[in-house]
């Protein structure tokens, strides 16, 4: 059990080295490859992580919503709202779903049932976790709870904007009154100066109802905003994390530091600085590092294997790079002992 | 045209490579096999209503025609009707649909009035009322068959030339000074014209039955062996002589049932989308 | 209408008797057939507008009358089997979305090609040879039981037994349509993204299924079923003339056979405007289920 969190509240998350394959016309995709995080009660957490990197897929499999034909976790534990959830078996899902945990999604235009009116689709929410309350005046209370006019009750989604739709996305996961929620990507889809309202929105509504947040997305400014501590993803697997003023103030991993890097430049307008090479294949399990290939700050024992374990950096967060190993890099007998056991 | 379909595809999957390699033996059987095998299948005989599988192959119908050579000799009757009929229907709607999607606006609503009249019609009703109103030569159900058939194929090809022609190499070939006619014939129908294709075999399929339910009506040429002529003999000895309308009506059901496996096959390599 | 056409009716209506020309005369008269071909197709439209489709040259009956007779039968026939057609249809092609690449879905794909290969009256043929001769299980001709006297609840059965075979070959067809469709309506339906959300909101899979994924996939299955009503009526037409069912197929070939025009044109005319208001049901239906169509109608917002 990695303890990631500074211990003050219950956790409503954990996450326990997963591994979790896709398998899909013979081929086999290693999305998850030793991926852990922990959300404690009322923490705003961030995930961050290029596409390709497994983020999804790990937000997906913490409501459940990955196809159990396809998708097999093959090891580790996944506990949410204090129930073990790693292989629950589908017909029991719905018990958690919603409440303890509910998920905002990316793009609401297709999240959103186009024949089925705005009210309705809340309601349906409240219908189911809400049991005592009266669930006209609780959906009307929701949609005042996200800004939207009550006007946008009697719609269909096709007819309102994408800014709109999102805060009704919102306003059904907060129908669910959940622990934790999740938001995948939930700016992505949207223009810049609506983004900056809906992440206001998300914040402000993660205090007042006492949720805790899991914040998954690749901008890095979003998370920054948001969130008070950070896990930062690749090929399946967490390379650093913290709280986010120690991962970007003073990031330990040569991958955060291109990611920081890429960002600054261009907020500031200039030509990106961006990580060469491409994101791995997950299609093997890799078991070198797998940034070596473009780390320009590599050597040998990175070419071998990752770290198992956690390094500390030196801002005091963890993250798993041999460059913060406590050993003198030409100690190559030392690594050879280490890596045996 | 042709050329820009991706045959491989199509005959690594199953289904394509045997419906197509059926539709090969038809075609072969349809056009040397009667001069292979000779007989005569208008020969009457005096054994009339015999039993198949004993002497006279598949049996032998109320004038002592043998059941297997009409078979034989009626399969080249259909896939002629079916391939000339699809062939003219897609050649008349492949140019309306291409002017119209092409050249558009008065045209082209013009095109698409006349061509949704025709999709209100009851097709069969309609082409057997033409037939029994202007003779049952096999030319003129050929041209009734392809009459009613062109709008399907003049919407898809207008849709795809919709879609082509806003394409930029359209628009590169115009700068080049390329008349407008060259641009529609050279540039855009090839592009458009593959999932046409697909929809023209669907048509063989659909021209076979038609033509079939018309000879069953009694609206053939009588001096033709036709499948659907044998069911309607076979109608009226339903109870004496099950081989008058068991084989025959195989027949039509095997020779549509490949030509729309293979027209399936090309919808689904020409048309993906979905399942 | 017809008379630009090879055929004299009139021969044909007065047979192969050798008829005094004065007799002739007196039908040409009374049909009209002697006026001016303009003339008459005045005359003609000008009835059509009262409802006066004319008579019938072989049974000197109104021919409005005659059909609607006959489309009585027609609609017992059709209505039964298109309802079973649609139902089985997509309840077959339901179960073959949620089971895509499986070996269920492989043989409703093969069966379905297959039905809608079959025509419809070499099935019908051969549903008559095994159930009504070999089997002696079921009738094989007519609507009722001829010279029988059943009223009430036992001519009702008497009409179902009879209902059953026709009913069957007809509705094989559009069975196999119909699956054909749901299968990819209901596939598409659901792997959209908003039976995610609604999973997700805590909602269980049967009733994500029917309140979410059905409104969704029925509606491109109901257009095609209105548009295929054309469809269908060909294969009432050809099945009634296999069974004997007294309905508009019957009349239409013997109509045909007597070379009777105003019934002939009366049965197009009367078709085509019962397809072209299928069709414009089906089209108003649509706009009236997808809200997506139904607001645009009433201009952009």
């Amino acid at each position: 059990m990695i303890a990631h969190a500074p211990v003050y509240g219950k956790l409503v998350l954990q996450v326990d080295d997963v591994h979790m394959t896709y398998h899909s016309h013979g081929r086999i995709v290693h999305a998850l490859q030793g991926a852990s995080l922990e959300v404690a009660e009322g923490e705003a957490v961030g995930l961050v992580g290029e596409s390709g990197c497994g983020k999804s897929s790990l937000g997906r499999a913490l409501i459940g919503l990955n196809p159990p034909t396809l998708a097999t976790i093959d090891s580790g534990r996944i506990v949410v709202g204090g129930r073990d959830v790693t292989h629950l078996p589908e017909r029991d899902w719905p018990e958690v779903r919603g409440n303890p945990v509910a998920m905002v999604f990316q793009d609401s235009l297709s999240f959103l049932n186009p024949v089925m009116r705005i009210e309705e689709q809340i309601a349906e929410s409240v219908r189911i976790h809400d049991k005592q309350a009266d669930v006209r005046k609780r959906v009307r209370e929701l949609v005042q709870l996200v800004r939207l006019p009550s006007a946008v009750l009697r719609a269909y989604p096709f007819e309102l904007s994408g800014g709109m739709r999102q805060r009704v996305g919102i306003a059904v996961a907060l129908g669910c009154r959940p622990r934790l929620l999740i938001a995948d990507e939930p700016t992505t889809a949207l223009d810049v100066t609506t983004q900056a309202e809906i992440i206001v929105l998300i914040d402000e509504l993660r205090r007042s109802q006492g949720m805790s947040l899991l914040l998954i997305s690749h901008d890095l400014g979003v998370v920054r905003s948001v969130c008070d501590r950070v896990y930062i993803m690749y090929a399946g697997r967490m390379v650093e994390w913290g709280t986010t003023a120690e991962v970007f103030g003073a990031p330990g991993h040569p991958y955060v530091e291109g990611l920081l890097a890429a960002a600054q430049t261009e907020r500031q307008g200039r030509h990106f600085a961006s990580i060469k090479g491409e994101v791995p294949n997950l299609s093997t399990q890799i078991t070198s590092c797998p940034f070596s290939p473009r780390c320009p700050k590599a050597f040998d024992p990175c070419g071998e294997m990752p770290p198992t374990f956690d390094l500390d950096s030196p801002a005091g967060h963890q993250v798993r790079c041999w460059l913060h190993a406590p050993l003198p890099r030409t100690a190559r007998e030392g690594l050879n002992g280490a890596r045996s056991s | 045209m042709v050329a820009r379909v991706d045959w491989r595809i199509i005959l690594r999957q199953p289904a394509g490579a045997i419906s197509a390699a059926v539709i090969l033996v038809f075609l072969a059987v349809a056009a040397f096999g009667p001069l292979l095998v000779g007989g005569n299948p208008d020969h009457i005989s005096e054994n009339i209503l015999q039993a198949p599988f004993g002497a006279f192959g598949l049996g032998t119908d109320e004038l002592g025609r043998n059941v297997g050579l009409e078979l034989f000799y009626g399969l080249r009757i259909s896939l002629l009707v079916g391939l000339l009929a699809a062939a003219s229907a897609t050649l008349l709607g492949a140019a309306v649909g291409s002017i119209a999607g092409y050249f558009g606006r008065g045209i082209d609503s013009l095109a698409m009035r006349i061509s949704e009249s025709f999709q209100v019609l009851p097709t069969f009703i309609l082409a057997a009322l033409i037939v029994a109103l202007i003779g049952a030569g096999l030319d003129r159900v050929i041209a009734v068959i392809a009459l009613l058939a062109w709008p399907q194929t003049a919407r898809l090809m207008r849709a795809q030339v919709l879609r082509v022609k806003q394409a930029e190499f359209v628009d590169a070939a115009r700068c080049l000074g390329i008349s407008e006619w060259a641009i529609m014939l050279r540039e855009v129908i090839p592009n458009a014209f593959a999932p046409v294709l697909a929809t023209a075999t669907l048509t063989i399929g659909d021209a076979i039955l038609i033509e079939a339910g018309l000879s069953y009506l009694g609206l053939s040429d009588p001096s033709v062996v036709t499948w659907g002529r044998m069911l309607n003999s076979g109608q009226r000895f339903l109870f004496e002589a099950w081989w008058l309308s068991i084989f025959p009506g195989f027949a039509i059901f095997a020779t549509v049932l490949v030509f729309n496996v293979f027209g399936d096959v090309l919808n689904k390599v020409l048309n993906p989308r979905g399942a | 209408m017809t008379h630009i056409l090879p055929g004299d009716p009139v021969t044909a209506l007065v047979g192969q008797f050798p008829a005094p020309p004065a007799y002739v005369a007196l039908i040409r008269h009374d049909y009209g057939l002697d006026q001016p071909l303009y003339v008459q197709l005045w005359l003609y439209l000008g009835n059509l507008a009262h409802g006066n489709l004319g008579y019938s040259f072989g049974s000197q009956r109104p021919v409005l009358a005659l059909i609607l007779q006959h489309a009585r039968a027609t609609l017992l026939l059709m209505v039964p089997a298109l309802t079973v057609a649609s139902i089985v249809g997509i309840l077959l092609g339901g179960a073959a979305a949620r089971r895509v690449g499986s070996i269920y879905d492989g043989i409703l794909s093969a069966v379905s090609i297959g039905g809608y290969s079959t025509p419809v009256f070499w099935l019908a043929q051969i549903l008559i040879i095994v159930f009504a001769i070999k089997l002696q299980a079921l009738p094989a001709q007519g609507m009722y039981t001829i010279g029988s006297d059943y009223s009430g609840f036992a001519a009702f059965l008497d009409y179902l037994q009879h209902l059953a075979l026709p009913g069957a070959a007809l509705a094989f067809f559009n069975i196999a349509l119909v699956a054909r469709v749901a299968r990819a309506s209901m596939f598409e339906a659901l792997h959209q993204d908003y039976t995610l959300l609604a999973l997700a909101k805590g909602l269980r899979p049967t009733y994500v299924f029917w309140r979410h994924v059905m409104p969704n996939a029925l509606i491109p299955i109901v257009t095609v079923i209105g548009f295929n009503f054309g469809s269908a009526l060909t294969g009432a037409v050809l099945t009634e003339t296999v069974f004997g069912w007294p309905g508009i197929g019957s009349l239409f070939v013997a109509s045909i056979e007597k070379r009777d025009y105003p019934v002939l044109e009366g049965i197009f005319l009367l078709t085509s405007f019962a397809v072209l208001a299928v069709n414009l049901v089906t089209d108003l239906t649509y706009g009236f289920i997808d809200p997506r169509v139904a607001r645009s109608y009433h201009g952009r917002s």
